[in-house]
């Protein structure tokens, strides 16, 4: 019983804590206007919620942390725009259902690949390193460092009702968006739009009913 | 006891519908939006794009698919389970890195003699000193004192980087099977670099000890990378493709800089844009700037200097159906469009040190009327359409 209601009142301190953070987030993200500034906010709510709970990543509380973490990145990625960058000409082959489905599928995709890459989280640290600002477009650049090894992850930003949403991501040069466009031309033309469509569900499922690819 | 079995669920309740609630006010990004301005923003980022676009020619796929099953094979059923073997023995990845940074130190005359052949003597020049204090105080490269240290930058060349700096061309796409991605040019850049690899000699003159060295190179390179090729190939659909498109990014942008020191990323175009230094922002521009609508005959190539020329044409919605450097292309190009039935006019896309042409259909003052006209092109056979507005 003791045991019971200590781990009771454990998880409810942590859902509390998950409750202040996420209260507090807009009120930190609508003191500034730079881009930098709100990515890093972003990131920073990411990793410190990584930080806190690194042993209960894979525990009972997986569920509400993946929840928490997503909700961010919700928050400040463009999924509609990737969407539209990553299919190209192809989007306008697509009615707006069409649309709308897609966005909510590549969410998911680009959402499960980041996540994969949160749970392999080992105590990398994110050095934010400068910003270029043009009308609504920006460019921020960052470093992860793990253990001294620096990869550069850029962030392409479009500003949106004073809110800078990210569009691409641009790692070690590689742009996400153009890698995705290249594999979605190479499956449209051979297997037609629903053959993708097709492809991107069947990777989602597998994905969440927990089965290993190859 | 009792009452704790009450109250606990209530508690849990009360606070799981604070946060369900919270989570349910968070915006949702992926609402309807609006429609054409979003439409023409996204053209204007692939138009872009479209600019430097990151292709390469790939006659030899069936071939490099096969190399690239071999290698795939190779790494699962042989370099994964032996790096990992590796790691269980050497666990302490402090170790491992010291062996990778050794590795990257015997490298150093590659990085020197090809920062020096691009004209970059103040990298060539950190090399150098990273070289030596690495080699003495960083006994025989193990640690790397020059860069946590001494705040050296690295400025990492090689030979593939510096032809693709001469203007040299991927040539095309080659999957080479145990050494993995690469092009023409970058082939030849690697047989050039390993001219400059003492590892090369040692293997070359038949030493076990190359062979044991090359060996645990790539091991140890393996053993700090586990888990990297898996995920990359689970987020993709063709990892084929997905590997090839990323290798020529990676490639361009390290050729142009981007990433290791050097120039940066640009707004949009990847051009022509200052840093955001805490002044107050110049006025933006209208969204005509720099574009030349032309009546008259082009000019030999798209010149390459500054051009600020005033902007000719109706403004309005255009339909462009290709970008090109030569004038003989838009002409070819021109020449389509007419005998389709639909006379297109040319447009000269300025950016800051560079200019090309666009072919563009106009398409009238009207969104929706540029959008059926843009229908019209496809079924015509023009496929690579986007809608502009200048």
């Amino acid at each position: 019983m003791v045991l019971q209601r200590m781990v009771g009142a454990k998880v409810v301190l942590v859902l509390l804590s998950f409750y202040l953070l996420t209260a507090a987030l807009p009120v930190f993200a609508a003191t500034t206007t730079e881009p930098m500034e709100q990515v890093k906010a972003s990131v920073d709510a990411i990793l410190l919620i990584v930080r806190e709970n690194k042993q209960n990543l894979h525990g009972e509380l997986a569920g509400t942390l993946r929840k928490q973490i997503v909700d961010i990145v919700y928050d400040r990625f463009d999924f509609r725009a990737m969407s539209q960058l990553a299919l190209a000409k192809n989007w306008k082959t697509i009615n707006a259902k069409e649309q709308d489905h897609f966005v909510f599928l590549f969410a998911k995709l680009l959402e499960n690949t980041y996540y994969d890459r949160i749970n392999s989280y080992s105590n990398e640290e994110v050095v934010f390193k400068e910003q270029q600002k043009k009308e609504d477009k920006a460019v921020v650049s960052s470093v992860v460092i793990r253990n001294n090894v620096e990869t550069p992850v850029v962030y392409k930003l479009r500003s949106k009702n004073d809110k800078w949403l990210v569009y691409d991501v641009i790692i070690e040069g590689v742009s996400l968006v153009r890698n995705y466009r290249t594999q979605f031309d190479s499956i449209i033309e051979k297997e037609k739009y629903p053959g993708l469509v097709k492809r991107l569900e069947e990777k989602i499922e597998k994905k969440d009913t927990g089965q290993k690819p190859l | 006891m009792r009452r704790m079995k009450i109250n606990l669920p209530h508690r849990w309740m009360l606070l799981l519908a604070l946060v369900a609630a919270q989570l349910l006010m968070a915006p949702v990004v992926m609402a309807a939006e609006e429609g054409s301005a979003d439409e023409a923003w996204v053209d204007d980022v692939l138009v872009a794009q479209a600019e430097n676009n990151v292709t390469i020619a790939d006659p030899l796929e069936p071939l490099n698919r096969v190399f690239f099953q071999f290698n795939d094979k190779l790494y699962f059923w042989l370099l994964k389970p032996v790096a990992t073997g590796y790691k269980a023995v050497l666990s302490d990845e402090d170790v491992r890195m010291c062996f990778s940074n050794a590795f990257h130190n015997l490298l150093a005359p590659v990085r020197i003699v090809n920062n020096v052949l691009q004209g970059k003597m103040v990298g060539a020049g950190n090399e150098l000193a990273s070289f030596v204090i690495n080699s003495t105080v960083g006994i025989v490269g193990l640690a790397d004192p020059a860069h946590k240290e001494f705040g050296l930058a690295a400025s990492d060349e090689d030979f593939g980087q510096t032809l693709g700096s001469y203007g040299i061309g991927d040539g095309m796409y080659v999957c080479w099977p145990f050494l993995g991605p690469s092009s023409l040019r970058d082939t030849v850049g690697t047989v050039g670099d390993a001219l400059l690899d003492p590892l090369f000699y040692l293997t070359a003159a038949g030493e076990s000890a190359g062979y044991a060295l090359q060996g645990d190179k790539q091991v140890n390179r393996v053993s700090l990378n586990l888990g990297e090729y898996e995920r990359f190939k689970e987020a993709s659909f063709d990892p084929y493709v997905a590997v090839r498109n990323a290798y020529v990014q990676h490639r361009r942008s390290r050729i142009k800089d981007e990433i290791d020191g050097g120039g940066g990323y640009g707004v949009g175009q990847g051009k022509g844009v200052g840093k955001d230094v805490g002044k107050a922002p110049p006025p933006p521009p209208p969204r005509t700037a720099g574009i030349v609508v032309i009546d008259g005959p082009l000019k030999k190539r798209a010149s390459k200097a500054p051009h600020t020329g005033s902007v000719a044409g109706t403004p309005g919605y255009y339909v462009l159906v290709g970008v090109y450097r030569e004038p003989t292309n838009v002409e070819r190009q021109k020449k389509r469009l007419a005998a389709a039935g639909m006379p297109p006019v040319v447009a000269r896309y300025q950016r800051k040190d560079y200019s090309f042409y666009g072919v563009e259909v106009p398409g009238g003052g009207d969104f929706i009327a540029a959008k059926q006209r843009e229908k019209e092109l496809v079924m015509a056979g023009f496929s690579e359409t986007l809608v502009v507005r200048h």
